[in-house]
């Protein structure tokens, strides 16, 4: 799977290179030509700053008093610290700045353009620097470039061709240098000389493996390090293998290191979606525009006056099929689900598939999903997929990452769904049932997909199916019923019959329902001649349906068929109505 | 020579052939890798003589192709693992010899009761496969002090009848020995399953960790190829440890 994001990075990602890295930088210090502070200027348009490629970068050298090339933080150039700094970190961040101006002193030797720069760092304005950025409120921890007389110095070839060499002279002399770790005494020799000589996992060539990779950031929100996490990073003795150490257990090289590296926070930036505790993260292998973009669908399906999600999905697959849209033949979609843990990048799930498959599965997905709305009139709107994940749970931060992706992999790969997902929405239906709140439509079309998906003709219908052979189905839509002759008789009782007796009526219809149709006789009696015959005609109908097969108990799918029966019923006796009046009408029927 | 083919097909409830680049929150690659086939047929039959300077094996086994019948299906798992490792074989001596305090392997525990945050438990993921089956086909290569004809037609006859009589030495597994793997010898004529439906580039896949060419199997080094591995409807072809198409380190990759 990374070598597909090695393919991403050399299709879309030009300036993908060891040493150099992608950084959101949020001030622009702008220098004249003889070394003087001109401005400095804020970056990006909101107030975390601009993405800026072509960053030179120390990666894990910069330990031990090292500072990055060119674009550093205001803690480093300018000693900006926290009110409250600790000394000894500010020692560190002077022993850093130093280097840091060493570096730029060396590099403009060879790049004259550097040269104002150095001025500007060796004199005294960098004490109105860090008061400048003080007043601006800045963070120690933001990120500076520079503009000298008007050039980015980042754009300098000069600047960027020192930057290689030096790093690469460094590197050289680290190896040389490299003394043999703590406690590693008795690896064997012979695996340190394999460990050069081992083929790429990304590109197959022979080479010498990264012992660390760069890190891999954006996952802070979702179990990451705000520094940065690692795809392949073996620190415990169980995890390596033959005597590899560190990174060679993966042997990867440097430069596919930084393209899958490079792609994957691209892609984390840009294109992910935050699904519970997880990322997902998704892209094709041919370019997609936005508005063809079937997972878009799922997060954010358009409003109203567009097209519904599902003939948005079906508008595609037939101009596919007709040939009206055309290049998709041979692309790919790719979606990978990643999380933090300790330090360490982890997978969750992997998807790939052909392009033409995943509008299918998209397409299949909100047709199972598709359900009458609450008022009966139309069909619910299509969900978006965390409104499904949230069909489950009380509040969406009570969703576990598993169960969010495992429904992502049954949205995308058609798979069933899982009978547990439809005990905690049918457990969660209940309970909003008992405390008198709003139908939810993404927990009622789930219920309904659950069916579809499992296979077999179960007569399932977005709108309320007459026929419907199942007793429990039916059994729901008596208790439906009854109630609304309830209502209908005596108006609000506040605990009427659903609160009293659903939970009961849909776990043993057999010993409840009998009990209330011969209650239901006190209550006909209330009404009119006319409504009363009307609500005679209707039981009588459903019962006819039922036959003598009232269940005694019905188990998990039962229990789904009887809510399904009773809010279908709901809505089909809401149709027609001018407004959704919820008051009068929540839970059922008060 | 051309050499007998053997065919088995394989199943179990669980497998895991861990990618190399994930295997601390391990991550399966979708098919089976052609050294966790090899140990399936390994365990099966797999002899050599034993020698001073360590065991000289008469053949090695070549997958040729891996058949997916079964549509690759994920499951998540956590288990509590163990941070350490056995210790190497003379630490263990030592301690037999009373030379040395033998030292537990910590099953539990944190930093502070073992002192440091490289012994003791933690949990870890495991994205493995569920309900896989596979068939797999191989061969038997002899080295060359066994190559002629006699012993290679009692290699594959030893073989098939073990094979047929579900015999082993040791229980085939899936990727990790916690998921066992079950075998059938099928015969050429036999009414095969067709393949599921599963396309997929896998990039460059871990072929195996040994040199399959060696002559004398003694405290081998890590030899590690790949192999750019493509799965066409459900078929996965392994080409020959001798080809070009698997890199290997000595050869210069390319």
């Amino acid at each position: 799977m990374l070598n597909q994001l090695v393919t991403y990075a050399r299709k879309n990602l030009s300036g993908s290179e060891p040493g150099f890295t992608t950084r959101t930088v949020r001030w622009l210090v702008e220098i004249s030509g003889d070394g003087q502070l001109i401005n400095i200027l804020p970056l990006g348009d909101d107030k975390k700053g601009a993405q800026t490629s072509k960053c030179p970068e120390m990666g894990n050298m910069n330990a031990g008093g090292r500072a990055h090339f060119l674009v550093e933080t205001l803690q480093t150039v300018t000693l900006l610290c926290k009110p409250n700094e600790e000394p000894k970190k500010i020692a560190g961040s002077q022993e850093k700045q130093s280097f840091f101006k060493g570096m730029i002193r060396q590099a403009a030797v060879e790049a004259s353009s550097l040269v104002p720069l150095t001025k500007f760092l060796d004199g005294e304005q960098l004490v109105t620097l860090r008061d400048r950025f003080s007043q601006e409120k800045a963070k120690p921890t933001d990120w500076l470039c520079w503009r000298i007389a008007g050039v980015d110095p980042l754009q300098e070839s000069a600047v960027l061709d020192w930057w290689r060499f030096w790093r690469a002279l460094d590197q050289e002399k680290g190896k040389t240098e490299e003394k043999p770790k703590r406690g590693k005494k008795t690896v064997e020799s012979s695996a340190t000389t394999n460990s050069k000589e081992m083929i790429c996992f990304l590109s197959g060539e022979v080479l010498m493996p990264l012992p660390t990779q760069p890190k891999i950031t954006g996952l802070s929100g979702v179990g990451g390090l705000s520094m940065g996490d690692v795809m392949a990073g073996f620190d415990k003795a169980a995890f390596c293998s033959f005597g590899l150490e560190q990174a060679s257990n993966a042997a990867m090289g440097e430069k596919s290191a930084r393209e899958f590296i490079d792609a994957l926070n691209h892609l984390i930036k840009n294109h992910s979606r935050k699904l519970a505790n997880t990322l997902v993260v998704h892209w094709f292998k041919d370019t997609v525009r936005v508005e063809s973009d079937p997972l878009a669908f799922l997060f954010e399906p358009p409003e109203i006056t567009e097209a519904t999600a599902y003939n948005s999905a079906q508008q595609i697959l037939e101009s596919l099929r007709t040939g009206q849209r055309s290049g998709f033949d041979n692309n790919r979609y790719f979606a990978i689900t990643i999380s933090g843990a300790s330090g360490r990048v982890m997978i969750r799930d992997w998807m790939e598939g052909s392009f033409e498959e995943l509008i299918t599965r998209i397409e299949q997905w909100f047709s199972d999903l598709e359900i009458v709305a609450r008022d009966g009139n139309n069909l619910a709107r299509d969900p978006k997929f965390m409104a499904v994940c949230g069909a489950f749970v009380r509040e969406l931060k009570d969703l576990s990452a598993p169960t969010s992706a495992i429904l992502w992999r049954v949205a995308l790969t058609g798979q069933p769904i899982p009978q547990t997902f439809v005990a905690q929405a049918l457990h969660r239906f209940r309970c909003d049932l008992i405390d008198d709140k709003q139908f939810n439509h993404a927990r009622m079309g789930l219920i309904k997909a659950y069916f579809i998906r499992k296979g077999g003709d179960h007569n399932m219908s977005a709108y309320l199916n007459k026929e419907h052979p199942e007793p429990a189905y039916q059994c729901g839509r008596l208790l439906a019923m009854l109630a609304d002759l309830q209502r209908t008789a005596l108006g609000d009782v506040g605990a009427g019959v659903v609160q009293r007796y659903y939970v009961a009526a849909s776990q043993t219809p057999g010993l409840t329902l009998g009990r209330l149709i011969s209650n239901a006789k006190n209550h006909l009696n209330k009404l009119d001649g006319g409504l009363a015959y009307w609500y005679e005609g209707q039981i009588a109908e459903i019962m006819s349906q039922i036959e003598d097969r009232i269940p005694g108990t019905l188990d998990l799918e039962g229990q789904s068929l009887f809510a399904l029966g009773y809010y279908q019923q709901i809505a089909a006796r809401r149709a027609g109505k001018t407004k959704d009046n919820d008051k009068s009408t929540k839970g059922d029927i008060q | 020579m051309n050499r007998r083919t053997h065919t088995l097909e394989v199943w179990g409830d669980l497998a895991c052939f861990t990618r190399p680049e994930m295997k601390v929150e391990r991550f399966s690659y979708p098919v089976i890798t052609p050294s966790a086939a090899r140990g399936i047929f390994d365990a099966i039959y797999w002899e050599g003589i034993r020698e001073t300077d360590g065991m000289r094996p008469y053949f090695h086994w070549q997958v040729e192709r891996i058949e997916v019948l079964e549509m690759p299906r994920y499951i998540a798992l956590r288990r509590n693992e163990v941070k350490d490792k056995v210790p190497a074989d003379r630490t263990i001596k030592a301690w037999m010899d009373g030379r040395s305090e033998p030292e537990p392997l910590w099953a539990d525990g944190g930093k502070d009761d073992t002192g440091t945050d490289q012994k003791g438990r933690t949990q870890r993921q495991t994205v493995a496969l569920k309900n896989v089956r596979y068939r797999l086909t191989a061969k038997i290569v002899p080295k060359s002090k066994f190559a002629d004809h006699e012993h290679s037609n009692k290699y594959d006859s030893i073989f098939e009848r073990r094979a047929k009589q579900g015999k082993c030495f040791q229980q085939p597994y899936f990727g990790c020995s916690e998921f066992p793997a079950f075998f059938e010898y099928a015969n050429p004529g036999d009414a095969q399953k067709t393949t599921a439906s599963f396309d997929q580039h896998l990039g460059w896949m871990l072929y195996d960790v040994f040199d399959l060419r060696r002559e004398v199997v003694k405290n081998d080094k890590p030899f590690i190829s790949l192999f750019d591995a493509t799965v066409v409807n459900g078929v996965l072809d392994v080409p020959p440890f001798e080809s070009e198409k698997v890199r290997k380190p000595e050869s210069g990759g390319v």
